[in-house]
């Protein structure tokens, strides 16, 4: 289950001590008292029942690395770093306030800097999160292959052949919903109300605007429905919450400063966001960027502009919807939106006001459904348990369909619940209230027209 | 009282009644060093409970020690000695609008030391628990010559082990109490009881359980025969105005022949009905008490009846408490081969009841069998104790479970 | 690591398999503490983990233990505030958290089964539906487990009107020192022998390790109605407790918060507690819906006699949800301000309450220490907390004394040490404040019948270097005292 433990320990060596830039702060890690009120919110511990894999374990180990008590190096603390999920539902909870966010990906960070990995696995990283997801043009590209696969038949070849299976991508394929027949563009698409009272910036993402591109376009109308209008800046970029999450901060930091630029060329209203994990990521540009004098003032007015959809919806009274939904349904709090952004009373609140529509609450709607950012492809076992666990108390509910709000949740939760025999689809709120608006059909979309303003510039 | 009563036939050379606690400590400890064998005597209500000790030399009575040592009404606590009398701390109480809300049997001669060595408990057990929920302190003299305390004069408290709970119906076997910190409750502005008279045990049961599935709490349910007669009866307290709601509610769900009492009717009611739990046998009779989970009750009721009638006794009392898993009766059996009697009835009814206890019996009855009804499971640790409050065995040996 | 660690991690795996062994030093760093403040109770780290599934298992673990001469300390959740969870000689730490599930919910008993790493508030989760509750409900009821609230006779803020935790075990399941399994108690009352179930719930884990609980479940109540009254200062607040006590009224909860309490609590939560109240008093009452509204009204009258500036009454579950979710995260609130607090618990009868409070305040000036006070004030337990950075020189230290201060101020007011959180390691030494020799010679009698070899949890409770001597020996001893010879 492991990955630390499958690489070979004896060439890890030692190392005792933080050093060089991104350490944990040590203020922050001393705010945790071991008090334990985060225990049961942390789905690694609920599932193990172990101390190490709690949020309170891990701090005391890296605690136990900044006081020379425990070495760097130490496998446990590498498997232990990483099998976190960081969902952040510690954070939530703790009633010391403990940042837990970034002092995990700070040690995360210490390690990517001074560990040597294996080579197969450096290159697939850099691959991965730097050649992919780095760039908005090759992870069109990458997905648009995808969508040929799925469409061409080959998917459902490649299914009963099962060939998947031995290189342990059956899942991976069985999570991935139908691609968006176009991808959301930037710059392309546009939504305005007659009189629009205010300027809404969407940030597409990397996911949301190719895999869910429909998502988006519907994001962007049901905040045309409530006055505001909405474009899709261009210039920008991954949002880099993979990157931090996964210790790469110079990776991060290059993507965070290409978006504030980009969404500084549009500077007025706010920055609407989909998915929950890249708005919980914008959200902390501030702290990423803190140490840069050039940028800590920028990103620190960026983030103030950050909101995720379903709270830039509640933030004014709501456009009353006019056709009824009529569904169960039952809502899964995203991590980053209920732990990192501590949003959970707008979400339902928009799903209250559908005509029609049912929310029966589930078991545990705010433990972490195994997604959490790439970590159902690296940590599959623990993924899939919280997965199926997850999935188990959605058929408690009588709901034919899940609630989200963020794109790996949605992944996650198809792959679970199929895999446990749940016919139950999985939408985002924005998606449930734009069918209660009459949906595309009742706002026609705007293509092709460029936003006004001149091109962002490259940092 | 200078005359030393009789425990189980047996009758001590002497009574002594120790003036403090120290006293009464340095006459264990005198006692211990002459090998002599002790029984700590409260109001003596409850002398029959127990097997019959197996030697007596001294009776010790606490009787003496009968003063309120600290009482704040404000603080709902009292400090009381353990030869106080159940009845008159239970006057104090009154003057100050509180009370200890118990009814065990034994009402006006028991003393508080007693009723926490013995630990019987009324009826009322449903609704307010037992002393054992009330006891925040005490304070026990020991055959090694000293007294120890535990807990203290506030109602919360895990400062040290909780030997208040241990000593609570252990029959003076590793002390005797010598004084008591209780917690005390308001009490009820009003109360009510409605008896329902039936026809047979099945009506009462069904009475009783549609009560207990209401939104009614009451503080005592039972369903009872007493004097020949089958009948549910319930305990209600509260506002004068809630209770007079709640009883009209309870009488519909009783939906029988239904008589209702209140105030000092209804507590006088109980003294009577709880005076049939008295721990006394007449030469022809045997108190016994079953224990089952409180969703055995019915089944336990009637197959007790049925023993009872197969072995041919004659029931004079049979009291079930329905949502409490206790059903007590008195039984008058032919003196001709009544202890064997006794054993045979205690046996058939031992595979349905969890405990089978023989509250009073003639002396003869009782010495062929164990009257708790068998030894503990965890006999060994409870002989340890034993052994380290009383290594010589001075109190009350061979009366109490296992026969320690 | 020596031949016998090899045998004895070998001997572990054996029985609970690799998964259930933990040993390797940064494994073993993670169980070296609980909730208990660093300062006042010091870390030390086991030399096994054992996770167990089933009660066998856990007797296994006690047998080996024997075998290897070695200390067994059982752990819950390890939130645990007075060091009790924390193996002070080492060696097998036995962690219940994976024996975790509720066995069974009888309603028509109003009993539930379960096992011990059950958390307390999903035990309450899980029968709530079926129409009742678990009464005990710590502050950290999110997160410590049944066993370990077993055996710290855990309160909480209803304790009041349902009792502590004791009052509501009826039977366990105990895995005893020498590794055998025994039930005390059980569903029906009057199990014949000593009251053991009532010695196991609050011992600490040094008498055995619960491996089951029978825990009495009570019916949810037909209304609920909850007051927060706000008064000018505590003494206000104080009075109106004891005035509501007098009148003869139970509430479910009375709970007392200050001035700095508020402060903190109300901009973070907005849960509507006056900004410039002295104090403020949340009062719950509960039961037959006639009762509770007209206490509802005694109480309130109450209060304003006493001198509350505002009374506010919600009866409908979100608005109470909002006026206790103040007192529910004042720990939060006040944790959030300061780097680190020590949350204190004590407890004096209730009309020393302001005597207390008074004293609190002195030692809160004397040792230059902001101290907040949250307190279950119908059941005089205080629980200071004082607010401090241990990144100043010397702040843990003034903390410890002034610990110590409340300590002593709470004796001598006729209170005791603890009300909820135990004894543990943290207040082992000041256990002779309240207790002789003598007295802890018979608490020493309970831990020898149950543990003669002192395996279970040493190094708790009795003041460091008590030699759990027997009562026999004390006799001699009562007899040299007499004398005026002090011996021990
Ligand atoms: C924020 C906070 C608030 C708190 N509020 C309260 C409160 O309001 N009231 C209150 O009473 N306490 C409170 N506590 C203290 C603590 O939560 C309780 O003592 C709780 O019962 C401990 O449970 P645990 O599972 O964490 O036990 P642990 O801390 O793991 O262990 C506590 C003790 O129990 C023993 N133990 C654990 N499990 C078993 C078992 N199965 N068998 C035998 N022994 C066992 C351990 O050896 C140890 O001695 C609070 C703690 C925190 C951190
Ligand atoms: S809740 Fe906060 S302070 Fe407590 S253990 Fe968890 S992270 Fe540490
Ligand atoms: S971020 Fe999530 S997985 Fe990681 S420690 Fe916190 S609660 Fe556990």
């Amino acid at each position: 289950m492991a990955v630390a433990y499958e690489t070979d320990l004896a060439k890890l060596g030692t190392l005792t001590g933080y050093s060089g830039p991104d350490q944990p702060d040590d203020d922050l890690l001393r705010a945790c008292v071991h008090c334990g009120m985060c225990l049961p919110s942390c789905p690694t511990y609920r599932l193990t029942g172990q101390e190490m894999s709690s949020p309170r374990g891990r701090l005391w180990l890296m605690r136990g690395v900044a006081d020379g008590r425990l070495d760097l190096l130490d496998p446990i603390f590498d498997e232990q770093m990483y099998q976190c999920l960081n969902c952040r539902a510690c954070e939530a909870v703790c009633p010391s306030g403990v940042h837990y966010g970034p002092l995990v990906e700070a040690a995360r960070s210490q390690l990517e800097r001074h560990r040597p990995r294996p080579v197969w696995q450096r290159v697939l990283r850099r691959v991965a999160l730097g050649g992919v997801f780095g760039d908005q043009r090759v992870f069109r590209a990458v997905v648009g292959g995808l969508r040929l696969y799925q469409r061409s038949g080959l998917a459902a070849l490649v299914r009963r052949t099962g060939v998947l299976k031995p290189l342990k991508l059956a899942e991976t394929e069985r999570m991935m919903p139908p691609v968006a027949a176009r991808f959301l563009r930037p710059g392309a698409e546009r939504w305005t109300p007659s009189s629009p009272a205010r300027a809404v910036r969407l940030f597409n993402g990397c996911v949301m605007g190719t895999v869910f591109a429909d998502t988006n376009r519907a994001a962007g109308r049901v905040l045309a429905h409530n006055g505001a209008a909405v474009d899709v800046p261009v210039g920008q970029q991954c949002c880099g919450a993979l990157h931090v999450h996964a210790g790469m901060m110079d990776e991060a930091r290059a993507l965070a400063k290409t978006n504030i630029a980009a969404f500084e060329a549009a500077p007025d209203g706010e920055i609407a966001v989909t998915a929950a994990g890249c708005g919980a990521a914008l959200k902390e540009y501030g702290f990423l960027l803190k140490d840069d004098p050039a940028w800590a003032e920028r990103a620190r007015a960026f983030a103030d502009r950050v909101r995720d959809v379903t709270e830039l919806l509640a933030d004014r009274p709501l456009a009353v919807p006019t056709q009824a939904v009529d569904r169960i349904v039952t809502y899964q709090e995203p991590c980053h939106l209920a732990h990192a952004q501590r949003i959970t009373a707008q979400p339902r609140a928009i799903l209250d006001a559908i005509p029609g529509l049912t929310l029966v609450e589930m078991r545990e709607s705010s433990l972490c459904c195994g997604s959490a950012g790439i970590y159902n492809l690296i940590r599959r076992e623990m993924a899939e348990e919280l997965g199926d666990r997850k999935a188990r108390h959605v058929l408690e509910t009588p709901a034919t369909a899940v609630v989200t709000a963020n794109p790996g949740c949605a992944m996650q939760l198809r792959a679970s619940l199929a895999r446990n025999g749940s016919a139950a689809s999985v939408v985002h709120v924005v998606e449930v209230l734009d069918e209660a608006y009459g949906g595309s059909a009742a706002w026609p979309p705007e293509g092709g027209r460029e936003p006004g303003g001149s091109r962002p510039q490259r940092p | 009282m200078n005359t030393p009563p009789t425990i189980d036939g047996l009758t001590p050379s002497a009574l002594v009644t120790p003036l403090s606690a120290a006293e009464l400590a340095d006459t264990l400890a005198q006692a211990a060093a002459d090998g002599l064998k002790v029984a700590p005597i409260g109001g003596g209500t409850a002398l029959a409970l127990g097997n019959p000790p197996e030697r007596v030399d001294l009776a010790l009575s606490t009787l003496a020690l009968n003063g309120v040592l600290d009482y704040e009404p404000s603080d709902l606590v009292l400090s009381v000695a353990a030869g106080a009398r159940f009845a008159d701390v239970q006057a104090l109480l009154a003057g100050h609008g509180q009370t200890l809300p118990l009814d065990p049997p034994g009402d006006a001669a028991a003393t508080i030391g007693g009723l926490i060595a013995t630990a019987l408990a009324g009826p009322r057990r449903l609704g307010s628990g037992t002393l054992r929920d009330l006891l925040i302190g005490i304070a026990v003299a020991h055959p090694a010559g000293i007294v120890t305390k535990s807990g203290g004069m506030v109602v919360k408290n895990v400062t040290g082990f909780d030997l208040p709970r241990l000593y609570h119906g252990s029959l003076g076997t590793l002390g005797v109490i010598v004084s008591a910190n209780l917690k005390v409750l308001p009490r009820a502005r009003a109360e009510a009881t409605l008896i329902a008279r039936v026809v047979a045990l099945d009506d009462a049961l069904a009475a009783a359980d549609r009560v207990r599935a209401s939104r009614l709490r009451p503080v005592a349910l039972e369903a009872a025969l007493v004097d020949g007669a089958w009948f549910a009866a319930v305990r209600l307290e509260g506002r004068p105005a809630t209770v007079a709601t709640l009883a009209a509610e309870a009488a519909g769900l009783l939906e029988s022949d239904t008589e209702t009492l209140h105030g000092t009717d209804s507590a006088a009611w109980w003294r009577r009905y709880v005076a049939h739990q008295a721990v006394h046998a007449a030469p022809d009779e045997a108190l016994l008490r079953f224990a089952v989970r409180p969703r055995a009750t019915a089944d336990l009721v009637r197959a007790v009846l049925r023993a009872v009638d197969g072995s041919g006794a004659i029931p004079r009392a049979v009291m079930a408490s329905v949502g409490v898993g206790t059903v007590i009766v008195r039984a008058a059996l032919d003196p001709e081969g009544a202890a064997a009697t006794l054993s045979s009835l205690t046996a058939t009814i031992s595979p349905i009841a969890d405990h089978v206890t023989v509250i009073a019996a003639p002396p003869a009855w009782k010495r062929g069998l164990d009257v708790w009804g068998g030894a503990p499971q965890t006999l060994d640790v409870m002989r340890a104790l034993k052994s380290h409050f009383d290594p010589e065995r001075v109190l009350n040996p061979g009366r109490f479970a296992g026969r320690i | 690591m020596s031949r016998a660690h090899d045998h004895l991690i070998e001997r572990l795996e054996r029985i609970l398999g690799p998964g259930g062994v933990f040993h390797r030093p940064a494994d073993l760093l993670v169980y070296e503490y609980d909730g208990s403040v660093e300062g006042a109770v010091d870390t030390a780290a086991p030399v096994a983990v054992a996770l167990p599934t089933t009660t066998e298992q856990v007797a296994a673990i006690v047998r080996l233990a024997n075998e290897f001469d070695l200390p067994v300390t059982p752990r819950g959740a390890g939130t645990g505030l007075s060091g009790g969870a924390v193996a002070q000689r080492g060696g097998i730490v036995v962690a219940l958290t994976r024996m975790d599930r509720i066995l069974e919910i009888d309603p028509e008993d109003r009993t539930a089964l379960v096992e011990p790493g059950v958390i307390n508030l999903e035990l309450s989760e899980a029968t709530i539906p079926g129409g009742h509750f678990f009464a005990p409900d710590p502050s950290s009821q999110k997160a410590c487990t049944v066993g370990g609230n077993v055996a710290e006779n855990s309160g909480g803020p209803h304790c009041l009107k349902y009792g502590v935790t004791t009052n509501h075990v009826l039977g366990l399941e105990v895995v005893l020192p020498d590794g055998r399994v025994v039930w005390t108690g059980g569903r029906a009352g009057h199990a014949p022998g000593y009251d053991l179930t009532g010695a196991l719930v609050g011992s600490e884990g040094m008498l055995g390790i619960v491996t089951k609980a029978l825990v009495r479940l009570t019916p949810n109540p037909e209304a609920t109605l909850v007051e927060l009254a706000a008064f000018p200062d505590v003494e206000s607040a104080s009075l109106a407790v004891s005035r509501i006590i007098a009148a003869g009224i139970v509430p479910a909860a009375l709970e007392l918060m200050d001035n700095l309490t508020i402060q903190a609590v109300e901009p973070a939560y907005h849960a509507g507690y006056p900004m410039d109240a002295g104090a403020v008093l949340l009062a719950e009452l509960d039961g037959i819906a006639e009762d509770v509204r007209a206490e509802g009204e005694d109480v309130a009258v109450l209060c304003r006699e006493t001198g509350a500036t505002s009374v506010r009454v919600a009866s409908e579950k979100p608005e109470r949800d909002l006026l206790w979710k103040g007192r529910k995260m004042a720990l939060a609130a006040m944790g959030r301000l300061t780097p680190n607090y020590y949350l204190h618990d004590t407890v004096v009868p209730r009309t020393k309450l302001p005597a207390a409070l008074r004293r609190v305040a002195e030692v809160a000036t004397e040792y230059d220490l902001p101290i907040a006070n949250v307190l279950h004030a119908g059941d005089g337990n205080l629980h200071p907390l004082i607010l401090f950075d241990r990144r100043q020189p010397g702040a843990v230290e003034r903390v410890l004394h002034a610990s110590h201060e409340l300590l002593h101020s709470c004796v001598e007011l006729g209170g005791a040490l603890s009300g909820e959180h135990g004894i543990g390691t943290e207040k082992r030494a000041a256990l002779t404040l309240v207790f002789s020799a003598d007295d802890l010679a018979a608490m020493a009698g309970i831990k020898n019948s149950f543990d003669p070899k002192s395996c279970f949890n040493p190094e708790k409770l009795f003041p460091a270097g008590y030699r759990c001597g027997e009562v026999r020996a004390l006799r001699a001893q009562a007899l040299a005292q007499k004398l005026g010879i002090y011996a021990m």
